[in-house]
This record gives C-alpha cells, sequence and structure tokens, in this order.
C-alpha cells in the first residue's frame, strides 16, 4: 500500500510543480517520495520510476497524440530512432532513471534518521 | 555504513542530474530537451494560432491591431511609427528568433560559440573579411537618419519586449538541441543582417583569374573568359542612349601579372545564385494595368528567409517579404507602387599583395613609403573550448584576410580585402523611402540610397509607369583593373573613386513595353565605364524577353505560366550538336534507344520527365572532359555554360577537346561519345543506388529544403519541382525561386506570391512547411492587402497588442 501512496505522492509533485519548476523538480520529487514514507529501498526505488515515468508518460502521450506526433516524429529521426514512439521511451525512460534514483537516494536519507530513532527506543 | 550508502546515492544521483543537464559532444542536455513540462515537447504547437503571451506592453504608445490569416501572415495596423516596428519586430522574432539571431552569427563569424571548433576557419573568414566592423560604421552614419533609424531602433525593442518574455519552455527548439540562449537585439544586428546579405550576393573570381593567366596565358584566359559575348542581351537595352559625360580614367602602364597563389581559397560563391523581375507596361497586359513580378533565387534553406506581413500606419501601407531581422519591407508593393529586385553583382571585391616591411607585419610598402597597419583582435569563442584568438591586420585597402596564419601557404602570401560592402552607406533608406514611395520618380529616387549590395530595381506604378534601375556604389576602374590580384605597394593599382549614381543607367517606360533583369550584363559594351563580373547570365534573359516581346494582353495567369516557365535554353541549343556529334557506330543498340529519345525531346525540364536527367547526366561528364585542363591543385575557376556552348557550336576544333590524360588527340565526336556512355552509366548507378526508381527530374536534381543547422529531419529533400540553372524556373539543388511575386497595379491591386517554407520557423509547427507543395506545383496564394484594419473579417486571428500603463501604487 504504502507503495502506491509513495508513487502517488511523487507523480503529484511531478505532475503539479512541474509546469513551475526546471526539469531538475522530478529529482526533488522523487527525493521526497523517498524520504516521507517508510519502505524498502528496492520499493522506494521503482516508486520513483513509476512516480515520474507515468506523469511523463500521460504528458509525452498527450502532446504526441494532440499535435499529431508532427515534431515528436522529427526528433526520432534527429536521433535516429526511426519510430516517434522510442522517443516516448527514451523520455519516460530517462525520467524513471532520475526518479528511481534520486527517490532511493531519498529513501537512504530517511534511514540516516531511522537508525538513530531505532537507537532512542531499543 | 547508512551514511555512506546515502552519500554514494547522493553522488549518483548528483552526478546523473547534473550530466542531463549538460550538452556532451554533441548530445543535447537530455533531461532539459526531453522534460515534457518544458522541453521540445513544449514546442509541438497544438495550434499556430495560440499565442500565449502577454500583449500588453509598456513601450507601445497606442493599442495595435494585428490579423493572422490562416496562413500566418500578419497583417499589422498601427497608429504611429514606433508601433508599428515594435509589433514587426515582436511577431517577427514570435515566429523566427531563432534564424534572425543564427544569421546575425553568421555574419560576425561567431558560429564556434555554438556549434564548437569545427566552425573555427569559418569564424576567422568571416571577421578577416571585416564585416563586423564595416556594421559598427554603418550603424553610426545611420543614427543621421532618425526617421529609418528610429524603425530600426523600435523594431529592436519590439524582438526584446518578446525575448524578455521568454522562459525556457518558450524556446525556440534550436536553441534547446544546442543548448544556449538568445542575446537581446540592436540596430547593430539588423544591420549585420544586411551585411549577410551583402556577403551572399557579392562575390570575385580575382584570384583563380591570376592563377589562370599564368597557366594558360592571356589570351587563352580572354578567350574563355570574355567580359562581352556578341550575343549580349543586357538589361538596358542595346542602343540606348548614354545622357551623361563620363568620367576620365587614369589607366597605368605596366600591369604584369606576377604571380600565382596556391591558397586554400574560401569561397562564398553559390552557382545559381540569381534573380528574375520584369515588368510589363499596360499596353502590352489585358486590363491595361502594369503588372510587376519578381523571382530572387538564393539558397534553398529552412526556416525560408523570406518573412511575409502587411505594415500599415499612417504615411506607409505596403505588403512583401523581409529578411527576419530587417524592419520594413524589402521586396513588395504598397498602395501605389510595386518593386522587385535582383542582384546586380560586379567585381566589388579586390584583393590586393600587401609586401609587409617584417614579420610584424606593423608596416607595408606604397608608394616607396613604409605606412602603418592597424592591428584589431579577433576573440572567437568556442563552445567547451579555450578562446581562440585571432590578429587581423588593416591597410587602408582593408583587412589582410589570408597570409600565413591563415590559408597561405607561405610568408609571401598576403592578400588585402577592399570591398565595397566596407564603405559607409544607409542602405536601410531606400527600403524605407521604397515602403513609402507615391509614383514612379519617388520609386527611382529611393533606390538611390541602396549602395551595397547593388540590385537592379523593377518598378512599376498604378499610374501605368514601368522601369528598370541598376542601382549601386560600384568603383571607378580602368579596364580590366580588380579582375586580377593588384600590387598593393604601387598607388597606380588604387579605386579611382566611384561611379557616379546619375550614370547607374535606368530606363523608363521603354518603347517595347516592358523592362526586366535576370542578372545579366547590365549594359552592352559601349557602356563608358569597365566593368565585368564573375558570372552573367546568358540563358534566362533572352527567354524572358522573347517571350515578353512575344506577348500581348497580358494576364496575371500568364507571368504565373513565365516565373515556372522550364524552358532548358542551354539544352535546345547544345544538344542538336551533341546528338549529331555522336560516333554511333560505337555506341549500342540499347545507348542508341536513349539518343533517340533525347531527340523527341522538347527541351522543358518538367519535374515528371526523364529527358531532363539523361541531358544533364551527359553534360556534366561531357564538361568535365572538355575542360580537364582545369583540374588542377590551385584555385581556378572553370568556363560557364555558354563558353561551353560556343566551343560545342562555334569552335569544333578547339584545343579544349583534347584530353590531356590521354595520347591520342581528341575531338569533339570522341568527347561526345566517351561522356554519353558515361551519362547513361551514371544513370544507371544512380538507379542502382535507388532502387530501381525511375530517374525522373525532380528526383534526380533533388532540389533540397535544408534547416540551417543542416539537421536532416528538419529539411526536405527530393521537392517535386522543375527547371534548374539558366532556366528561368532557375530552382537547382540548394538554390532556387526563394520568393515568387506578381502584383497587378489597376485600381484595386492584385497580388500573388508563395515561397518554399512557411511563416513560422518552427519544425515542430504545422505553419513550418505550410508554402512547400504550392511553390514546388507552381502554385500561388492571394495576397490580402487590406486598407483598413476590420474587425468582422473572416477566417483570421484578431490579436490586440495594448500599451500597458505602469501600475502606480
Amino acid at each position: 500500500m504504502r507503495f502506491y501512496i509513495k508513487i502517488i505522492i511523487i507523480a503529484a509533485l511531478v505532475y503539479f510543480g512541474g509546469p513551475h519548476f526546471g526539469w531538475w523538480w522530478i529529482a526533488v520529487s522523487a527525493f521526497i517520495g523517498g524520504a516521507i514514507l517508510k519502505s524498502t529501498g528496492f520499493q522506494s526505488f521503482f516508486a520513483g520510476a513509476f512516480g515520474v515515468g507515468l506523469v511523463w508518460l500521460w504528458m509525452t502521450l498527450k502532446i504526441d497524440i494532440a499535435t499529431e506526433s508532427i515534431l515528436t516524429q522529427k526528433i526520432a529521426d534527429l536521433f535516429n530512432l526511426g519510430q516517434s514512439g522510442l522517443i516516448i521511451g527514451i523520455t519516460v525512460l530517462i525520467g524513471s532513471l532520475v526518479g528511481a534514483i534520486t527517490c532511493w537516494t531519498g529513501h537512504n536519507f530517511r534511514k540516516l534518521f531511522e537508525g538513530q530513532k531505532r537507537g532512542y527506543y531499543h | 555504513m547508512k551514511f555512506l550508502r546515502f552519500l554514494i546515492s547522493i553522488l549518483i544521483s548528483g552526478a546523473l542530474v547534473y550530466s542531463l543537464n549538460q550538452k556532451i559532444g554533441s548530445i543535447p542536455p537530455l533531461g532539459k530537451l526531453l522534460d515534457p513540462f518544458h522541453g521540445f515537447w513544449q514546442n509541438a504547437e497544438h495550434d499556430p494560432f495560440e499565442i500565449g503571451f502577454d500583449l500588453s506592453l509598456t513601450q507601445l504608445n497606442n493599442e495595435v491591431k494585428v490579423q493572422y490569416e490562416s496562413n500566418l501572415i500578419p497583417h499589422i495596423f498601427a497608429k504611429n511609427e514606433y508601433d508599428l516596428y515594435f509589433t514587426q519586430g515582436y511577431i517577427t522574432a514570435y515566429h523566427r528568433l531563432w534564424q534572425m539571431e543564427f544569421i546575425t552569427f553568421v555574419a560576425s563569424g561567431r558560429i564556434s560559440e555554438v556549434m564548437g571548433e569545427a566552425a573555427i576557419d569559418f569564424d576567422r573568414f568571416q571577421r578577416r573579411k571585416g564585416l563586423s566592423e564595416a556594421t559598427e560604421r554603418a550603424d553610426d552614419e545611420l543614427q543621421k537618419y532618425p526617421d529609418v533609424y528610429g524603425a530600426a531602433v523600435a523594431y529592436s525593442d519590439g524582438v526584446n519586449a518578446f525575448i524578455d518574455q521568454l522562459s525556457y519552455k518558450d524556446l525556440p527548439l534550436e536553441y534547446k538541441l544546442l543548448d544556449y540562449l538568445p542575446e537581446r537585439w540592436s540596430p547593430y544586428k539588423s544591420l549585420l543582417t544586411q551585411k549577410y546579405l551583402a556577403n551572399d550576393l557579392n562575390s570575385d573570381r580575382d584570384l583563380q583569374n591570376t592563377n589562370m593567366v599564368k597557366i594558360f596565358g592571356k589570351e587563352r584566359f580572354d578567350f574563355l573568359f570574355p567580359d562581352f559575348t556578341e550575343d549580349v542581351d543586357p538589361i538596358i537595352p542595346v542602343g540606348t542612349p548614354w545622357d551623361f559625360e563620363p568620367i576620365e580614367i587614369f589607366s597605368p602602364d605596366n600591369r604584369e601579372i606576377k604571380n600565382s597563389y596556391s591558397v586554400s581559397l574560401q569561397d562564398n560563391y553559390i552557382e545559381g545564385i540569381g534573380s528574375n523581375n520584369w515588368a510589363v507596361s499596360g499596353s502590352k497586359t489585358k486590363n491595361g494595368h502594369a503588372i510587376l513580378c519578381n523571382d530572387p533565387h538564393l539558397g534553398l534553406n529552412l526556416p525560408m528567409i523570406w518573412y511575409a506581413q502587411q505594415l500599415q500606419a499612417p504615411g506607409v501601407n505596403t505588403f512583401g517579404v523581409t529578411v527576419p531581422g530587417v524592419p520594413g519591407i524589402l521586396l513588395g508593393f504598397n498602395d501605389s507602387i510595386a518593386w522587385g529586385a535582383t542582384n546586380a553583382d560586379r567585381d566589388l571585391r579586390d584583393w590586393y599583395q600587401i609586401s609587409f616591411r617584417d614579420d610584424r607585419n606593423d608596416e607595408y610598402s606604397y608608394g616607396g613609403k613604409w605606412l602603418k597597419t592597424q592591428k584589431i583582435i579577433e576573440t572567437i569563442k568556442i563552445r567547451g573550448q579555450e578562446d581562440f584568438i585571432d590578429t587581423v591586420v588593416y591597410t587602408h585597402y582593408g583587412p589582410v584576410v589570408y597570409d600565413r596564419s591563415f590559408m597561405g601557404d607561405s610568408n609571401r602570401v598576403n592578400l588585402a580585402l577592399k570591398w565595397t560592402a566596407h564603405n559607409i552607406s544607409v542602405d536601410f533608406k531606400a527600403f524605407y523611402d521604397l515602403n513609402r514611395a507615391g509614383n514612379i520618380n519617388q520609386a527611382a529616387e529611393a533606390c538611390k540610397s541602396l549602395d551595397c549590395p547593388p540590385q537592379n530595381f523593377a518598378l512599376a506604378s498604378r499610374e501605368g509607369d514601368i522601369a528598370q534601375v541598376v542601382q549601386g556604389n560600384y568603383p571607378l576602374k580602368w579596364k580590366e583593373q580588380g579582375k586580377f590580384i593588384m600590387d598593393g605597394s604601387d598607388p597606380n593599382y588604387e579605386w579611382q573613386g566611384y561611379i557616379p549614381k546619375e550614370h547607374n543607367a535606368r530606363i523608363i517606360n521603354p518603347e517595347r513595353g516592358f523592362v526586366s533583369s535576370a542578372n545579366q550584363h547590365p549594359f552592352n559594351s559601349d557602356y563608358p565605364y569597365f566593368y565585368h563580373s564573375r558570372n552573367e547570365e546568358h540563358f534566362r534573359n533572352k527567354r524572358i524577353n522573347s517571350v515578353l516581346t512575344a506577348s500581348e494582353g497580358i494576364t496575371i495567369d500568364d507571368m504565373k505560366t513565365l516565373q515556372n516557365d522550364n524552358y532548358f535554353t542551354l539544352a535546345s541549343s547544345i544538344l542538336p550538336v551533341m546528338l549529331d556529334s555522336l560516333n554511333k557506330g560505337e555506341l549500342s543498340d540499347g545507348q542508341l534507344q536513349f539518343a533517340e529519345m533525347l531527340r523527341g525531346w522538347n527541351y522543358m525540364a518538367d519535374p515528371e520527365m526523364i529527358e531532363p536527367s539523361y541531358f544533364r547526366a551527359w553534360y556534366i561528364k561531357m564538361y568535365k572532359l572538355l575542360w580537364d585542363e582545369f583540374d588542377l591543385d590551385v584555385p581556378v575557376a572553370w568556363p560557364n555554360d555558354h563558353t561551353t556552348m560556343n566551343v560545342l557550336t562555334k569552335w569544333p576544333t578547339d584545343t579544349a577537346f583534347d584530353v590531356l590524360d590521354t595520347k591520342e588527340i581528341e575531338n569533339i565526336n570522341d568527347i561526345v561519345t566517351t561522356s554519353f556512355t558515361q551519362g547513361i552509366d551514371s544513370i544507371d548507378m544512380w538507379m542502382e543506388l535507388n532502387d530501381g526508381l525511375e530517374p525522373l527530374w525532380y528526383r534526380f536534381k533533388n532540389t533540397r529544403l535544408t534547416h540551417m543547422t543542416r539537421i536532416n529531419s528538419f529539411s526536405y529533400s527530393r521537392i517535386p519541382v522543375g527547371g534548374y540553372k539558366g532556366i528561368v524556373n532557375a530552382t537547382g539543388q540548394n538554390w532556387g525561386a526563394s520568393w515568387r511575386l506578381i502584383v497587378e497595379l489597376g485600381d484595386e491591386i492584385e497580388a500573388w506570391g508563395i515561397y518554399p517554407g512557411g511563416q513560422s520557423g518552427n519544425p515542430g509547427s504545422t505553419g513550418y512547411d505550410t508554402f512547400i507543395d504550392d511553390w514546388a506545383k507552381g502554385k500561388y496564394f492571394k495576397i490580402a492587402f487590406w486598407d483598413q484594419y476590420r474587425e468582422d473579417r473572416e477566417g483570421v486571428l484578431n490579436i490586440s497588442f495594448t500599451k500597458k500603463t505602469e501600475e502606480v501604487n
């Protein structure tokens, strides 16, 4: 459950904060998502990937469909990718990768303090 | 342990975000670029009409109304000139900001800043030609004309108002891909744009000529590269009397050509650059109104060099195209007159061999004395590297372009450039005045302010007058002066001033009922001043003149047909001789079939025909065999198509026919037959490389529209369009009719236009390629020219720019 809540928190931060900050906002969002809820490092990694990746997938599909791939295809050709779908894939992949690593980093950040807390109560 | 894990993960995160935020090699900053909220995705346009900016601006004096047609052509209605040019600048930047800035980077040699070290030689060459330095002086001079300079300032303010509103998300795509930011605009940059045009349109052949005289001898050189030919059909018709007393010119005796030069010549000459214009008087048109036509042939790039619009304010109402960066209209019409220009290039760039006193290059020999040089340090910023420092030595002639540190192969090569583009001029005034001219005399007078690049202006008025004005600042030279590299230490080689503007010939309402120009000789050899040019046109002008002479009751549709005329005059002149000279016994039946096919050709270079492809393939091979003696290691020029035609049709025993690499002495039949076989082979090879496609002319020719960055996916190739060099529809591989305009000046002005591109410079907009298909088909859009703003026009987008009043607390 926490895993899904993590994803939703990150996705919401990315979706609503995205238009107002630079692209690095995905790193901040995923870091926050990784730090505020307890979970395993493994879960954090994937929550970060999905949280960012899903929003970026939604946004790119929306733009691609609305503009009938007018630019998606040209950028795909520019990177020798052939199909316009691949540039969507790479966009999502890069967003997910940054989300995953930074969410895991957020999780590791949380761990620093969890350890200390454990020291107090056990 | 926990801390270590955190440390490692935050380092990885940091490195990842950092590297995705950087351009690495040729890979753009992927994080920034791919972010759907700000990256390239935001450049994909849902609706090209959506203008998401605040159009309430403090700089405006009054409200400005803009009406966009569905093809994105804006009509700007302002209440004063400042607001008019401000809005023009804003709107042009909205559609073309990256292009307009990039043009100024090309002109001032700053491409390395954006593209990296590969462009260093290009930048050094641009800077060594001294255009930036000349632009600074032009900027000072233009300030003496407050109206004209005011337009440039207002335009600049408009561009900057747009730049100030830009965030990363709204940046033109190219900035995101190449990872840099726009700078602020200024009138200086508008003037740089004009120098960019001068650089594109001026060329010379002095160094090549010098080498050719050394190699082939003067007699042979003169024979193959004559200043005049007996069949010239000049702009000012033969027999027109000169109504002025020419200035006497001093001509020195000793004019020996001493050296040849093996520098790595940097040549920006594009052989297809040129233009057509003509104006027909009402006596020859169906409706009795004058008609003006113009099609400038320039490099075919995207975004296209032209941007179309209507500009209206009290005292001016004009429609036409301009180069993004230049305020006003460069080519078009107003409510009284229409004008069109063709390049009027002559040898405006001369080269002087400089003899320095020593390696310090501080002094050079001149008239038995030592003159001091001036040195300008050019700092070339290079992306990702340390700056490159280039010292450019200036003499009184101009900058030393080639020397031991740049392209010269020895200490002896020091070539200074003297060029009319270095002179102070107020060229913008010509167009500012043309935009407002009320009749043919005012229009002809307006042209006088244009010095460089010189143009032939065809003019027509609603009053029914037509004129052709040959306009520019031309140096006064003795016969053959500047055709070869000159001795810079000898004062006798100085230019002796300039041809007075009144002696630049013009013709108004000639008896033949039309005026025309197509980059041919402006005058016959009886013009009292010496002039020559690199490559005068010999074919388009004759075709245009013969069609116009034979035409009566001319309509706009006739003019559309003529602008798109694909008659291949060169082919019609030489193909019969080529076919007759074939040694048929040496050819197979299959090859002979192609000869028969060509014999039945109507000489039209239409896009869907195969005959032009076979002719062209044959011609190239024949040309190379014929002029094989020009295949040398030092820079030379090759004879033009007109000389090639003459050799084939008039001088069948010329030595050119011998191929140097063989023992035998070849004759015309050998050359023609060998090249015929080679030509067919080259078509076969082309078909093999193209999966057996039929070699239709448009495919074989391959007209391309190339994005200025050369990014393939933003470019278009194999555009289905006919024509070629020397054809009225002068559309080759990477040059062609960059704008076609037809204006009939009746009570109501009826005008048609088209250009190969679109109003939007954004590859992610449907407005990027709007006109390309129609242009290729020879179609036009009907130009809307409105006398005033009307709210209720259908199919337009109405936009208001309003004055923002500062909020008072």
